[in-house]
């Protein structure tokens, strides 16, 4: 009787427990329901931020639009906050956190789960890791001549692969360098010394002169773009265009002598020490690069355009010259990395037609005068009375002419991670091992 | 009662006796069942399907193919993906080792002070475990920082500039470097489990040890570790199985770089499935992997195990 009684009591407390559990996903669900309120609030002005995901505004039949174009920054944060107030009364606008490192594998995993991702920002020149996979919806029919006509000339170009376009720009991004005249003149660099652009050895020199005469760094770059420095001297180091083109196409070695020289340029420069903090220096984060700026322990800072006016306002930079890329080669061109920063669609889309809409909005008057105050280049017109700093944009634009529309990371997507992530540490650590790698790499990409 | 009848008596018994048996193990069965269930999906199913997957071609867009033992090949011939599995060997073999000459050696330091004492020994030294790896890692990369880092600043200070170091930018260090601060996350959980065994010793083993003299070292050499062997052997592999899941700790770290030199196998997994979209390959290279670590952990459980002692 009593092994009964204890039977009938555990198959209750099962019971319950089940219940429990079903209970416990109504009461999230209504959890969810209360933060779906909430976030309408959040539509009307009252916006609550989270960390990963923000549920903008939400009511009954609302379609959901999910976005990820959220990453640090004022203007940013003001184009984001825009685009809700924009749209909010129109679609459930759920936005996810961008990053630079992960928006690739975030994109596709999304994609291979079946996960709904409306908008991406992404690099519009380095599309083809999403086109060779489907990942990416043609948005050609969707360019009409009205929205095709504000876009600045051969802007839409960067996006377009096989004539079809997959990713519309909105603002230019290169590589430039920002100097902390504090730091130079202290290692008794007059300011007329630092050129708007130098070559490499100048640039080394100076580097030295800062070393030699004070106890700061010459150069400083994080982690994430100390790759600039290879990519930039692989493409300068060609005396032609032409010979350029072939290399951009996948046609010349990696162990070709132009390239293993650009290769040694970048290795030399971090084996001498010159750049922040010295041992280490590939390994710096961009919050320990911005601690060694307001410290003023760097003398040129290598940032994208877009980052350089975050720069000088977070680390408090009073005396500053924004230098162009040095140049690594002879090439008269000079041709740079870069151009810009874009959207895209992604195949996992299930509101095209609001990321349509929201993209027309994002690249549109108001948001690129938006971005142009805020010290951007935008890639499409601004309004006629902006409040812009003509000195500043001309110091963030100048070599936009330079950029060359192709680089040798659009031959593979593998290719294009190696050269991204892996270099110039891979080449500095291995030496000619990583130059085998990538050869592998491009061989396979080339005979695909 | 004649013979006959007792035989009866006691088969009825019996019978009633297996029937309730019969009647707990079904409930028991039944009380199992979800977490059955959950253990089928969330585990069994998976690994199934992985290795179905680790021998087809698959993009995760396009329609998936059979293609035999290609994508093993391919891992074999492939130079990154083998060294990414070095990698994780040599973070998995400096977490062991740390993780059980610290647990170890704190639980023979720890378990003969006061009740108070050891309560806050315990506390202190288990709380890592406590922590995310991913916080830990995040910790450490600000301790372990070349310009601005506590540990090189301390350094510093007591005069040992020589000994400063990038701990995340060399190679070979950075690998060691990992391991110990997964090693000493780790710790915590071996202390515990030995701490619990040594306790649970008989008293009147250490008291006859030590009428006849013995030190504490030879009490730990010729009772402690010989009587906590199967606890020392169930911590170890423990630690092996967390050892070789080198992923959060690494991403939060270094994120598998400067370049690849701490690009484990979790990472690399992880890049060929969701970056160039080759599931078959990421699949294969799991597989591998699972194989390496169950071969390492079964030498390892033979090589520990040996004599057990009753008392």
């Amino acid at each position: 009787m009593k092994k009964k009684l204890l039977a009938a009591v555990m198959a209750g407390t099962l019971a319950l427990s089940m219940m429990g559990c079903a209970g416990k996903t109504e009461t999230e669900a209504g959890k969810t329901e209360e933060k779906t309120e909430a976030n309408t609030e959040a539509a009307q002005g009252k916006l609550e931020k989270t960390d990963t995901v923000k549920v903008a505004a939400s009511s009954g039949e609302k379609q959901d639009l999910v976005i990820m174009i959220t990453n640090p920054g004022d203007v940013n944060n003001e184009v984001e906050q825009r685009l809700i107030e924009k749209l909010g009364d129109k679609y459930n606008i759920i936005t996810k956190t961008w990053d630079s490192a992960s928006v690739e594998q975030t994109v596709k995993t999304a994609a291979a789960a079946d996960e709904q991702i409306d908008l991406v920002q992404y690099w519009p020149n380095q599309m083809n890791s999403f086109t060779e996979v489907g990942l990416a919806t043609d948005l050609t029919p969707y360019m009409d001549d009205e929205w095709k006509a504000t876009f600045n000339e051969g802007v839409l170009d960067i996006g377009t692969y096989d004539e079809k376009l997959y990713n519309v720009a909105y603002k230019t991004v290169y590589p430039a360098m920002l100097v902390d005249l504090e730091v130079t003149r202290a290692a008794g660099i007059k300011d007329e010394e630092i050129k708007d652009q130098m070559t490499w050895e100048e640039f080394c020199e100076l580097c030295r002169k800062i070393q030699e005469n004070t106890d700061m760094s010459g150069a400083g770059i994080p982690d994430t773009y100390a790759c600039w420095l290879t990519r930039n001297a692989v493409m300068q180091v060609w005396d032609t265009d032409e010979e350029l083109d072939k290399w951009n196409a996948g046609e010349v070695s990696f162990k070709d002598e132009h390239i293993v020289k650009a290769f040694d340029m970048v290795k030399d420069v971090f084996e001498e020490g010159l750049f922040y903090p010295g041992e280490g220096a590939l390994a710096v984060t961009q919050d320990q690069l911005y601690g060694a700026i307001s410290a003023h322990k760097i003398g040129f800072i290598f940032e994208p355009t877009t980052a350089v006016k975050t720069t000088i306002d977070n680390s408090g930079l009073k005396e500053y010259k924004v230098c162009d890329f040095p140049a690594m080669g002879n090439n008269p061109t000079n041709p740079l990395l870069g151009g810009c920063d874009g959207y895209f669609i992604p195949t996992c889309a299930k509101n095209t037609e609001g990321a349509i809409e929201a993209m027309k909005y994002l690249t549109g008057e108001e948001i690129m005068t938006l971005r142009a105050e805020g010290g951007q280049v935008p890639c499409a017109k601004i309004a006629s009375g902006a409040n812009v700093d003509e000195a500043f944009m001309e110091s963030i634009s100048r070599c936009s002419d330079q950029i060359y529309p192709t680089e040798i990371i659009n031959v593979g997507a593998e290719l294009s991670d190696y050269l991204q992530n892996q270099m110039p540490a891979n080449y500095i650590y291995n030496g000619e091992a990583s130059l085998d790698e990538l050869e592998e790499m491009r061989e396979a990409a080339v005979s695909k | 009662m004649d013979l006959t009848a007792k035989a009866m008596t006691v088969n009825v018994n019996k019978k009633k006796k297996i029937s309730s048996t019969r009647k707990l193990q079904l409930i028991g069965g039944l009380f199992g069942l979800p977490a059955i269930v959950i253990v089928t999906f969330a585990t069994i199913i998976p690994v199934i399907w992985n290795v179905v997957l680790s021998f087809c071609n698959w993009d995760g867009v396009s329609a998936m193919s059979f293609n035999g033992i290609a994508n093993f090949t391919k891992i074999f011939a492939d130079r990154a993906s083998m060294k990414a599995i070095g990698y994780s060997l040599i973070i998995a073999l400096v977490a062991t080792a740390t993780a059980m000459v610290l647990g170890v050696g704190l639980s023979l330091l720890i378990y003969k002070v006061t009740k108070l004492e050891g309560a806050i020994y315990r506390f202190v030294f288990y709380s890592p475990v406590m922590l995310p790896l991913s916080v830990v890692g995040l910790l450490f990369t600000l301790v372990l920082a070349t310009d601005e880092g506590l540990l090189n600043n301390i350094l510093g200070l007591i005069g040992l500039k020589n000994l400063q170091n990038a701990w995340l930018a060399k190679k070979g260090m950075v690998l060691v470097v990992i391991g110990l601060v997964q090693g000493w996350r780790s710790s915590g959980t071996v202390m515990m489990l030995v701490y619990t065994g040594i306790i649970g010793l008989p008293a009147d083993l250490f008291e006859s040890s030590k009428l006849d003299g013995a030190t504490y070292g030879q009490e730990v050499r010729h009772i402690i570790l010989p009587l906590v062997k199967p606890t020392i052997q169930l911590a170890l592999s423990m630690c092996v199985m967390s050892a070789f899941k080198t992923y959060d700790i690494v991403f939060s770290m270094t994120g598998g770089g400067p370049g690849d030199i701490s690009k484990t196998a979790p990472l690399k997994i992880i890049e060929q499935a969701f970056m160039f979209n080759k599931y078959g390959l990421a699949a294969a290279n799991s597989v591998i992997y699972a194989i390496i670590v169950i071969i390492i952990l079964a030498v390892l459980r033979k090589g520990v195990g040996g004599d057990k002692y009753e008392y």
